[in-house]
């Protein structure tokens, strides 16, 4: 009688040695076995447990015909399993180290389907550790990179930064004085091979070359490298990245990389200041920016929740606009707007949502806004977000929120000029049924902020920049009284009908901080054939760009320009033209 | 704070506000004098703001002016003690039919007795001593005069000398000490001494170096029956009539103040008629009367019942006015 459930599975597959097995993670268990049968059944019956077969691997070898077959069980493994388990550096030792180059790579490729595969372990982290053991276990190692002036290999991983658990945005430089490099793979700590060549972004490392006593080398032939990677597989563990070259002549070398950092607000003002780096919008570094800035904001954007709603007075009932009103940096604004608002009897009709974006400023404005709801007695909402989300996501989990049929996206630094502003736009939205419509905008002098925006390029076809027609012009000027269709308008103040804002999923997150997300959203609803127009009958004051620091403007603004001319250059050439 | 009294008051009751100073339109402590030049500024904007404070950003002014005038909306009538004042407000922005020229009250007061002599000579300066009140272009006029051997006398009462900057003392010290015996330095005063300081004195002068709203001081010449120099801008040029019940000099200089106290201290018919033109200031009564007339008309307007109102007291019966 067998005792364990290995031996019975040995006995059932009539092998001629006995099976090993080891557990991968709590719940993944790798079993070798020989058998001559081409395709053994895995057949354990654990007391109940559901065991899924999830890959496997044949390999011929001196001893027969091994199995290597790897399984998840739908909970932890039971005792009796993992009593007949051996640990996985005797497993290794046992049945695949001694395996040829090419089998012990399948095992390990085997391993990485697996921890890439559709049903993940509920360890993730031991099957991570388990595939760095394994990896040191299987792997052929190089010869270790010397840099020294006399060796003519040189190679360095400068950095990795995790964008999330498969992306990854890494530096590093490669020389190689003997033959051209023609492999260059980063490799995880848990296995998973990247290659790097050809899309890697490369980059002019002067320190580098003059410390080879060479010239700079530029262009597509630098020695330095950056840019996006992904695995095939997750990779979790902090430490153990590799960097190998190649080069022409078999000449390989290897170099150990550094600790892994995983936080992502630092690494999208890395990735961002690499921009610098480059003049124009449709460099190949783009390729590698926006994958990973993109990713980034996704992340960023969905860890963004609405942590509380707090209601002030009594909601209009079934209103027709909704106002959604993001707060960052600055809650004083909240009392101008209500100060402004409380004269106008419209505003009691509406549905009033402030997005409170910095939620460090939650304990100040809970205690501002109850006291300016008894003094103004103006209903309105407060929405706190878990944390700060940028301009499109507070805008957008706002409007989460509305009611209203109508959604007008209002800046805290916009003040009305005169009551009527509200059922005038209301009014010429539902006449002509446009898309997006955006009001005239004033500076506090008085002069043109905004009166519809169109795109403008420098002559060598660098991107396009939002220009906001006749800005700094005064207010009456009469060519900026002319209600018209027009490119985009500015999300400081725009009016959009919820459902349409919802079929075009909202503001995009991939924009960083508060920058063409408007002019994006008017180009996708153009692009859905809705029109975005400018109605100059109805004024508000908008005093812009108090809120933010400005040289980190600057810094961003690079990125959104050139993102937003990667996505839209077509589209603008055709209306520009 | 306005729309605090609002919510407290209900909408039933009239609100009136007496426009004191410039304070809403100046972020200057309401000076209305430019940081910049120190000249008198009669245009704000949010610009013009921040170029006295380049600290506050023109959109801050502007949100300033338009949350303080979103608080002052709550106010059903403003009165100003002087066009000039109102004038401003109306330019700043307050609707013109809300702001109502509204002189201050005077309680009678019998006028102290002329000096018994030939020469108008003595001259008196009550009040602030603060840059702005001009304190030392009246100091630097007797200066010139001492110097060009003019016999006049003038005395300077006025407090809060320790409140002011260094700089401002040091001047005013300077000054004095330059004038004497020309001028003396009198410090500060009891209110109930004034008929005595009026009875020592032939002229008041008020010399500030901003616009004034309706300077008290103007009003107690008047009762005492002085005419008064006074610099020729704002609320002063609007209630000293120039020639008429006194003389008006180019505010801010001391030449013009010289020549102008040397014109009138060496004619005595000058002084004569000029007092002679002086008209009494507006009654305390008459005040009050018309206050109660605005205030029916607004509680009328307003549809609210008269008798929900407590009338005011007769004139006759405030004792102890005290006026700053």
């Amino acid at each position: 009688m067998p005792e364990t459930e290995i031996e019975r599975l040995e006995a059932a597959a009539g092998a001629a040695l006995p099976a090993l097995a080891t557990m991968l993670s709590a719940d993944v268990v790798a079993v070798h076995l020989f058998s001559e049968e081409i395709e053994p059944e895995l057949d354990l019956d654990l007391a109940g447990a559901e065991i899924v077969e999830l890959a496997r691997r044949r390999f011929e070898g001196a001893d027969g015909s091994g199995h290597l077959i790897v399984a998840s069980l739908d909970r932890a493994a039971p005792e009796e399993l993992r009593g007949g388990c051996v640990d996985l550096r005797g497993f290794l030792r046992e049945r695949l180290a001694g395996l040829g180059r090419d089998d012990r790579e399948e095992a390990m490729d085997l391993l990485e389907e697996l921890a890439g595969g559709e049903r993940p372990s509920r360890d993730p982290i031991g099957l991570s550790a388990s595939r760095a053991l394994a990896r040191e276990g299987l792997r052929e190692p190089l010869a270790p990179s010397v840099v020294d002036r006399d060796e003519p290999q040189g190679l360095h991983f400068d950095s990795v930064l995790a964008l999330s658990e498969t992306a990854f945005y890494i530096r590093g430089w490669a020389r190689d004085g003997q033959a051209e490099p023609v492999r260059l793979t980063a490799i995880s700590p848990e296995g998973s091979r990247v290659e790097l060549l050809p899309g890697i972004y490369r980059d002019p490392r002067p320190d580098v070359d003059s410390f080879y006593e060479e010239p700079t080398r530029t262009g597509a032939g630098g020695t330095g490298f950056l840019g996006f990677c992904e695995t095939r597989a997750p990779s979790l563990l902090s430490t153990g990245w590799l960097l190998e070259m190649e080069n022409a002549l078999g000449v390989a070398r290897e170099v150990p990389g550094p600790q892994v950092s995983r936080d992502l607000l630092a690494a999208r003002s890395a990735i961002l200041s690499d921009l610098h780096k480059e003049r124009r919008w449709d460099t190949p570094l783009m390729d590698h920016v926006v994958p990973a800035v993109s990713l980034i904001q996704e992340r960023l954007e969905a860890a963004v929740k609405i942590e509380r709603v707090w209601q002030y007075g009594v909601p209009p009932e079934a209103p027709t606009v909704s106002i959604v009103v993001p707060l960052y940096g600055r809650i004083d604004f909240l009392e101008h707007q209500l100060a402004q608002f409380v004269h106008d009897p419209e505003m009691r009709e509406a549905d009033l949502i402030y997005v409170l974006d910095s939620p460090e400023l939650a304990p100040a404005l809970e205690s501002a806004a109850g006291q300016l709801f008894e003094l103004y007695g103006l209903p309105f909402r407060v929405a706190v977000l878990s944390q700060n989300g940028g301009y499109s996501v507070a805008n957008n989990r706002g409007a989460s929120l509305a009611e209203g049929r109508l959604l007008l996206l209002l800046n805290s630094d916009v003040l009305p000029d005169e009551p009527g502003w509200l059922s005038e736009m209301t009014r010429f939205y539902d006449e002509h049924e446009v898309g997006a419509l955006g009001p005239k905008l004033l500076f506090e002098d008085d002069t043109l902020q905004h009166a519809g925006i169109r795109f403008q390029r420098p002559p060598d076809g660098g991107a396009w920049e939002n220009e906001h027609y006749f800005k700094g012009l005064h207010r009456d000027l009469p060519a900026a009284n002319v209600t018209r269709a027009v490119p985009a308008v500015s999300g400081a103040c725009m009016m959009i009908a919820r459902e349409l804002f919802e079929e075009v999923s909202g503001l995009r997150g991939m924009f960083v901080q508060g920058d063409y997300e408007d002019t994006d959203l008017c180009l996708r609803l153009s692009q859905e054939g809705h029109e975005t127009w400018y109605l100059p009958e109805v004024e508000l004051y908008h005093l812009e760009g108090q809120s933010y620091a400005l040289e980190t403007r600057t810094a961003l603004s690079r990125y959104n320009v050139w993102l937003h001319t990667r996505l839209w250059n077509e589209e603008i050439e055709q209306a520009m033209s | 704070m306005l729309r605090e009294i609002r919510r407290t008051l209900g909408e039933d009751v009239p609100i009136l506000y007496t426009l004191h100073e410039f304070l809403p339109i100046c972020h200057r402590n309401g000076q209305l004098v430019r940081t910049t030049t120190e000249k008198p500024c009669r245009e704000e904007s949010p610009r013009r703001c921040h170029e006295c404070f380049p600290e506050v950003s023109p959109q801050q002014f502007f949100m300033r002016k338009r949350f303080i005038q979103s608080q002052m909306s709550a106010v059903d009538r403003f009165l100003a003690p002087s066009n000039f004042l109102r004038d401003r407000f109306v330019d700043w922005g307050l609707p013109a039919d809300k702001v109502r020229f509204e002189e201050y009250g005077r309680l009678p007061v019998t006028a102290a007795p002329t000096r018994d002599r030939r020469q108008r000579n003595r001259l008196v300066f009550i009040g602030q001593l603060s840059y702005f009140k001009g304190v030392n272009v009246l100091l630097k006029a007797m200066k010139r005069l001492q110097d060009d051997g003019v016999d006049v006398h003038c005395s300077v009462y006025g407090a809060n000398l320790e409140l002011q900057p260094d700089e401002f003392r040091s001047e005013f010290a300077e000054l004095l000490e330059a004038t004497e015996p020309t001028v003396d330095f009198e410090g500060e005063f009891n209110h109930d001494d004034l008929p005595a300081i009026m009875a020592d004195a032939d002229w008041v002068i008020v010399p500030s170096l901003w616009w004034e709203n309706s300077p008290l001081v103007i009003q107690e010449a008047a009762q005492h029956r002085r005419p008064v120099i006074a610099s020729d801008i704002g609320g002063m040029a609007e209630k000293v009539h120039d020639g008429v019940s006194g003389l008006h000099f180019k505010a801010a200089d001391p030449a013009s103040l010289a020549e102008t106290i040397e014109r009138a201290v060496s004619s005595r018919k000058l002084w004569d008629e000029l007092q002679r033109r002086i008209e009494p200031p507006y009654a305390m009564d008459e005040h009050v009367r018309s206050l109660s007339r605005q205030y029916r008309e607004l509680l009328a307007s307003k549809g609210t019942e008269e008798e929900l109102i407590e009338p005011p007291a007769p004139a006759t019966e405030i004792e102890d006015v005290r006026y700053a």
